[in-house]
């Protein structure tokens, strides 16, 4: 069937693209350089004014002669962008911008208020500190930070799904727990002070929420993350050892625990689980956040598994990662380590795909004395349906050449070991030949 | 998920070029278009897709198999991304059109970020040399365009 078409093979300049399509290319762009190409071509003119995407980026504008003089031109520049624009449908708003003078409070209000009025779905405002040099200057006291304050009942008359705040203040409603904010899906709080009230109001006003994402809050001590559609929760960056964090999601897919360090953790109901990743420096807290992930298929997790399953707290036979498939692992390779990994693979029976990560020192405050009296004991790897392994970074050092051969000698089903090489490492085949291995499993990954 | 690996059965595809290459369904419905087409139970003969080459739909479908894949972690999704967008232009245009047509929203956004990064911090003479547009503005209506924008260059 031979038909004429408007065949893509037509496509020859960037300029011949649908309209609808420039568009999007240049939605991905700061709202500064897409502005610039109405000087491309006559096409190209006007087609700003319809993005559907706005993204005003204070890092990326130029700048004046003193930091108090590039906000001003940056806030006018954004002001006119929005009086010129053409009321075409606004789908995101990103705004990054240094505020730092309350003055512009009206202005930051007055552009949400725009962006919320023109329907945007996704809205994220980073009001990033940048004062190093400026207030050596104006003489501000370091302490003095002036923050936003976003005022979070404008939610209630749009239809913003993605919400990302950082560096602000979060003004919420007096009467926010029997509010409701039907429209977000997802939200990211970055470096904004929360109170625990303030987080059991939110999860319990945003009944629709599905992603949450905390990153390095402050005022949080007992947090309660309970929240019947939550699927996606990331947690990161909060040390608080008197301190404790509980989650009630039934729908929870997806945990990330990055450095959240408190005393307590308690997970209910979370049958839905199957992806988690855990990077927490302090065993302590490691292990008591491993414990509570026993049944998920995804896992990413430091090394820390020796201490776990020699501890007398794990009855051993009950710590079972029964349908763990695939699993990333941020090791070493010292013999702590790969008594880590063996101890980890007898516990994963159906673990099918392995990538290393490799870490220098990720762990702090190792028992040196169990890893001496271990020194001679002697490492088996057994895992009866792991089938590849992904070495990231590989530089073929001892130690990484004593792991491949480890995973050799148990492989019942192994078929494959992908040696990726560390930036600058040339790897090749023949240089591992003294590895005398018996079945031609190894591959090396190429860019 | 409904579509295991395990059970998938293969799908027909036909390219404008006429070429014909068979894809697992739990990869070729990444394609929206073709998701439709299988849930209506019209995907049976050689699903024709007029509007992309066969190279280019080789080119597709080698990123929705790398997107179907289980075993990537998105760590590895995002190297292999980086990977797959380094072509040439026409290359990139093709797989633009072609990711629009099949409405493959992942695929369309990683190109037209690609390209955008082209862009980007470049002066309009430089972009119309990169992407060979030709300068239809006369000198008056530069002029013009500089006064009309000139809130936003100085």
């Amino acid at each position: 069937m031979e038909e004429p078409s408007n065949d893509s093979t037509r496509v020859r300049s960037l300029s011949d693209f649908p309209e609808h399509l420039l568009l999007h290319i240049l939605s991905f762009l700061p709202t500064l350089d897409a502005i610039q190409t109405s000087f491309v071509c006559r096409k190209w003119r006007h087609l700003w004014s319809s993005l559907p995407f706005l993204h005003f980026s204070h890092t990326l504008f130029p700048s004046s002669n003193s930091p108090s003089e590039t906000r001003r031109s940056f806030t006018d520049f954004v002001d006119r962008t929005l009086i010129l624009r053409s009321l075409f449908p606004l789908l995101q708003f990103h705004l990054q911008f240094d505020y730092a003078e309350n003055r512009y409070a009206s202005h930051v209000d007055s552009w949400i208020r725009y962006a919320i009025a023109h329907n945007v779905l996704d809205l994220d405002l980073d009001f990033f500190e940048e004062r190093d040099f400026e207030y050596y200057d104006d003489d501000h006291d370091d302490d003095d930070h002036v923050y936003y304050s976003f005022p979070f009942s404008v939610l209630r008359n749009g239809r913003v799904r993605v919400l990302k705040l950082s560096c602000c203040d979060l003004s919420l409603p007096t009467n926010m727990s029997v509010k409701h904010f039907f429209s977000l899906r997802s939200m990211s709080l970055c470096k904004i002070y929360l109170t625990d009230q303030m987080v059991s109001d939110i999860l319990k006003a945003c009944v629709n929420l599905e992603a949450l994402h905390f990153e390095h809050n402050w005022g949080m001590k007992d947090v309660k993350i309970f929240s019947s559609k939550l699927r996606k929760l990331s947690l990161k960056g909060l040390s608080c050892d008197e301190g404790s964090v509980e989650i009630y999601a039934p729908n929870l897919c997806s945990l990330n625990i990055v450095c959240f360090q408190v005393g307590k953790y308690t997970l209910r109901g979370a049958v839905s689980l199957v992806e988690a990743n855990v990077a927490l420096p302090y065993y302590s807290h490691w292990s008591k956040v491993v414990r509570l992930l026993g049944h998920v298929h995804r896992l990413a997790v430091g090394n820390r598994w020796f201490e776990l399953l020699a501890s007398k707290n794990v009855p051993s036979e009950r710590f079972v990662l029964h349908n763990l498939k695939f699993l990333d692992l941020w090791t070493g390779y010292s013999n702590t380590d790969m008594l880590g990994v063996a101890a980890l693979l007898e516990r994963s029976p159906n673990l099918e795909m392995m990538t290393i990560n490799y870490c220098f020192k990720l762990c702090i405050g190792e028992k040196k004395s169990s890893a001496e009296e271990l020194f001679n004991v002697p490492i088996n790897f057994s895992s009866p349906s792991l089938r590849e392994v992904k070495i990231k970074s590989f530089k073929g050092t001892a130690g990484e050449l004593r792991f491949v051969r480890l995973l050799e000698k148990q492989g019942a089903v192994l078929e494959k070991i992908v040696l990726v090489p560390a930036k600058g490492c040339e790897i090749s085949l023949d240089g591992l030949k003294e590895l005398k291995l018996s079945k031609d499993i190894l591959h090396i990954q190429q860019f | 998920m409904s579509l295991s690996p395990s059970t998938s059965k293969m799908l027909s595809l036909k390219s404008s070029d006429g070429k014909v290459l068979e894809v697992e369904e739990h990869v070729a419905v990444l394609c929206e278009t073709i998701k439709s087409l299988v849930e209506d139970g019209c995907a049976d003969s050689p699903i024709p897709l007029a509007n992309v080459d066969g190279a280019t739909l080789g080119n597709v479908m080698e990123w929705c198999k790398k997107h179907a894949d289980q075993k990537a972690s998105a760590d590895d999704l995002e190297d292999w991304d980086a990977e797959f967008v380094e072509r040439d232009q026409g290359e990139l245009y093709h797989l633009i059109m072609a990711a629009n047509y099949l409405n493959i929203k992942g695929l369309l956004d990683l190109i037209c970020q690609k390209v955008a990064d082209m862009i980007k911090g470049k002066h309009p003479e430089k972009i119309r040399e990169i992407f060979n547009i030709e300068n239809d503005f006369t000198p008056e209506q530069q002029e013009q365009i500089r006064k009309d924008n000139s809130w936003a260059f100085e």
